[in-house]
């Protein structure tokens, strides 16, 4: 196992590798120059070149390369040249925001999907069934700021229950800085007055970002459920006597979770770039709107200190899902 | 079990219901706004999104009225110019103190404006291209000595809110570092200005409270504090401010406004700004390098239809400097809409069997889509054929600049660095400014236009100097370097309780919040 994880993270660096010198040369080739930019359109050329000299820029783009590659290797993410500090101070302060918006919505996810796929299985044809497919239907082809919207639309100005914008009130303070996660942090602080409102901010874009990989869940759920089911190891089971119960919940779930498990693992993926959409709609200040504003500057470093980090988590969490099948199925070895 | 459970979701509903709708409290101005700046630093921030925090908490020496046309005292009660132009003189207003409890003097004013010209970024271009030295001549004289002159807009120079708020001396000396205190510039505000900084969540918002020891005082009525809230999402901005939890909502594109319209409590403002949107024609390459083709295209305009672009909320733009600056003249002949006249001029070039054409417009300026489109249709009725192409404002900057990849024809806005005609007509008129140097798109160069342009800079006599702006911009009309569309407008809608807004468009981002208050 420890060696399979080693052997993992080695290749994990080669496709971190992979991924950088991608975007490295694919946003160096795009059109826009970012000294130019960076400056103003009304700066004068001098000026423009003294920056180009400054950020680098003027160097050939092979030694840029291997500055910025280098620099990875030291920690170091270079700066950007829009909000003008090292690109990882930048992401320390957008990344968590995004953390804290994927975490609740894949919560959400679970929390709502696996019950729902189990029940739709378990009770197959029945109204909950019908109802569930519609929804998960609805909601795997509805756009995702489009559902957003509506939230907004609902919640926050008929029902106006539920704030739109933000991860906190008007006239709050963050909870003193710990993780970056506001629920995480006032909590460690105790500050419940930021605890409930942070939460209540999450509530419509967790929602709205979560309905789509939930939908997916749900029916990925519900038809491996429905196979295992089917096998002759639940029939024995059954009549051995055991209670319904524990037949679906620990000799079927079980073995159902596992296709379910990769589906969970690629929602990652999904949950990470619908982010993007559902940030801008919601004001959500994470990675996501952190991205769309470097992109508009061809600000480089700030797009691939995106790509490195989002690329990092979802190698990860394939990591982590591949680890855990080891654990919920004891045949598989590595 | 089931009635605990209802009882719990409701009282949960009612926490909810109370923590969401919360009106803004009467002594706090809450104001949703749409681009946030990445510094805080007004030696490097060139951005429309400063002007609010600038004026909340920095000040300059002098100001723009726009009422008036004139300018006037700020943190300077009164100056001098020497009669040949190379000396101003400023005498300052005393017991002025910055937000760290640093004193306001000559020294300040050197200090601030050394480290801008020393960083040379962004707005430095506006002080370093002028000014030679600035000299501390007693504790509250302060003089600067010109580097080109005369140049008369100097003072109007002096108001733009780039480049010439004044930070404290006491936290530029202090926080210095080795990057001349970018480093603490780019997260703090120290000035003078009525409101200081309290908090900024990068990303969410900025809190502003009022600065006890600002020396216009606090006699009358004013907010206590001031928060700037980001709102990316339009649609939301206008739901945030119909249901009272914004006082104040900055850019709401014109065509959502239909949905504030009549709604109880909302007041929708609509403003001309300084900013102007035009079509730069090349006037070096391709068909356009004959007069006769541009002036049948600047006939082929429809100037009245395309106002429905700014959902009627604007007027067609006379001459190139909007209405409201100095240099504005209606009685300037301009190009009607006439396609009889353009197929004729077309013809006379040459070109009376068609003609293709390319016309881009920069994502970020969404008005010249629908610009193209609307021209698209008259342009094919006398044989041209325009194709409409859409280019990242990255893009748009990588074409316009190299005169081989300069399209036909480029939409394009143009915002003013300070309030005078001259911001408007050296960068994009003088045959100097072809970029990079400058912003002269069509590369429009005509000796007489660059003569009228030098001599109205060292032009003291307003009567004279606007003669020669009125020269000028009648040649360009005639030289047709560019189809001139119109004065970009700004919305800024407010809760009807919110009192005391006056609009500036030279700093049309940017609040007058010391004289705002809620009734």
């Amino acid at each position: 196992m420890v060696r399979y994880i080693v052997k993992r993270l080695a290749l994990l660096a080669v496709t971190l590798l992979g991924v950088l010198t991608l975007t490295f040369f694919v946003s160096h080739v795009v059109p826009g120059d970012p000294a130019r930019l960076a400056a103003g359109v009304r700066a004068k050329p001098e000026q423009v070149e003294a920056l180009r000299k400054r950020l680098g820029l003027d160097r050939p783009l092979w030694e840029q390369y291997g500055r910025y590659i280098a620099g990875v290797v030291r920690g170091d993410l270079g700066e950007s040249i829009r909000t003008r500090r090292p690109v990882f101070a930048d992401l320390a302060e957008y990344f968590p925001a995004t953390v804290e918006l994927t975490a609740f919505a894949m919560f959400l996810c679970l929390l709502i999907g696996i019950p729902l796929g189990v029940i739709s299985a378990v009770r197959r044809e029945s109204v909950i069934d019908h109802v569930s497919r519609v929804t998960s239907t609805a909601a795997v082809s509805m756009p995702t700021f489009w559902l957003g919207l509506l939230l907004q639309l609902l919640f926050f100005r008929w029902l106006q229950i539920l704030p739109a914008t933000g991860r906190l009130g008007f006239y709050l303070s963050p909870p003193a800085h710990v993780t970056g996660l506001y629920v995480l942090d006032s909590l460690i602080s105790g500050n419940w007055t930021a605890l409930g409102d942070s939460l209540v901010h999450l509530v419509l874009p967790g929602a709205a970002l979560a309905a789509s990989s939930m939908a997916v869940i749900t029916r990925m759920t519900r038809s491996s459920l429905l196979e295992i089911l089917s096998l002759d190891y639940i029939r024995t089971a059954r009549s051995k006597g055991l209670a319904e119960r524990l037949v679906i919940l620990k000799h079927a779930l079980r073995n159902a979770l596992l296709p379910s498990l990769t589906v969970i693992g690629l929602q990652v993926g999904v949950l990470l770039a619908g982010a993007v959409l559902i940030e801008v709609v919601f004001s959500w200040p994470g990675i996501g709107l952190y991205a769309v504003q470097s992109i508009t500057f061809v600000d480089f470093q700030a797009i691939l200190g995106v790509t490195l980090i989002t690329a990092l988590v979802y190698s990860g969490v394939n990591l982590i899902v591949d680890v855990l099948y080891g654990v919920i199925d004891p045949r598989i070895h590595y | 079990m089931r009635i605990r459970f209802a009882c719990c979701l409701v009282a949960l509903l009612g926490v909810l219901a109370v923590s969401a709708i919360a009106s803004t409290p009467a002594d706090t101005l809450v104001v949703g706004v749409v681009e946030e700046v990445t510094t805080l630093d007004p030696a490097i921030d060139y951005t429309f999104g400063s002007g609010p925090l600038f004026r909340a908490a920095y000040e300059r020496l002098v100001t723009f009225n726009t009422t008036s046309g004139k300018i006037e005292p700020q943190l300077a009660l009164s100056w001098e110019v020497s009669e040949d132009g190379k000396f101003y003189t400023f005498h300052l207003r005393q017991g002025v103190t910055f937000h760290d409890g640093a004193a306001f003097n000559a020294a300040a004013v050197k200090t601030a404006y050394d480290r801008v010209m020393a960083i040379n970024e962004g707005p430095a271009w506006m002080l370093t291209s002028y000014v030679d030295s600035i000299d501390v001549l007693d504790d509250a004289t302060v003089r600067f000595t010109m580097k080109t002159y005369p140049f008369v807009p100097f003072l109007r120079v002096l108001s733009s809110y780039w480049g010439m708020c004044i930070a404290s001396p006491t936290a530029i000396t202090q926080n210095a570092g080795d990057d001349m205190g970018k480093t603490f510039f780019r997260n703090h505000i120290v000035g003078t200005g009525p409101y200081k900084l309290v908090e900024w969540v990068e990303g969410q918002q900025m809190v502003f409270e009022r600065f006890d020891g600002y020396w216009g005082g606090w006699a009358g009525n004013h907010v206590k504090r001031i928060v700037l809230r980001k709102v990316l999402d339009t649609t939301t901005m206008s739901l945030l401010l119909e249901r009272g939890d914004l006082d104040i909502a900055y850019g709401i594109p014109l065509d959502e406004l239909t949905s504030l319209n009549g709604k109880p409590g909302v007041v929708i403002g609509v403003h001309d700004t300084f900013t102007t949107n035009m079509i730069a024609m090349n006037t070096v390459k391709g068909p356009l390098a004959d007069v006769r083709v541009r002036r049948a295209l600047s006939y082929s305009f429809d100037y009245a239809s395309a106002m429905e672009v700014f959902a009627g909320y604007t007027s067609p733009l006379i001459g190139q400097i909007p209405t409201g600056m100095p240099g504005h003249d209606e009685t300037l002949p301009h190009y009607l809409f006439n396609l009889d006249v353009a197929k004729q001029l077309l013809e006379e070039a040459g070109y009376g069997g068609g003609l293709t054409l390319e016309y881009t417009w920069v994502t970020e300026e969404p008005e010249g889509r629908r610009i193209g489109v609307l021209w698209q249709d008259a342009l094919r009725k006398i044989g041209v054929d325009l194709k409409v192409i859409e280019v990242t404002v990255a893009g748009h900057w990588d074409r316009v600049s190299n005169i081989e990849t300069m399209p036909d024809l480029a939409n394009y806005r143009w915002g003013i660095d300070y309030p005078d005609p001259s911001s408007i007509l050296v960068p994009l008129y003088h045959g100097d400014s072809v970029p990079p140097a400058g912003y002269n798109l069509s590369r429009f160069a005509d000796p007489r236009v660059n003569a009228v342009l030098d001599e109205s800079g060292k032009e003291a006599d307003e009567t004279k100097r606007l003669q020669l702006l009125a020269e000028a911009q009648s040649l360009l009309l005639t030289g047709a370097s560019n189809i001139w569309i119109t004065a970009v407008p700004v919305t800024v809608c407010m809760r009807s309780n919110v009192q005391g807004y006056v609009f500036e468009p030279a700093a049309f981002s940017s609040f007058n919040f010391y004289d705002i208050y809620k009734q």
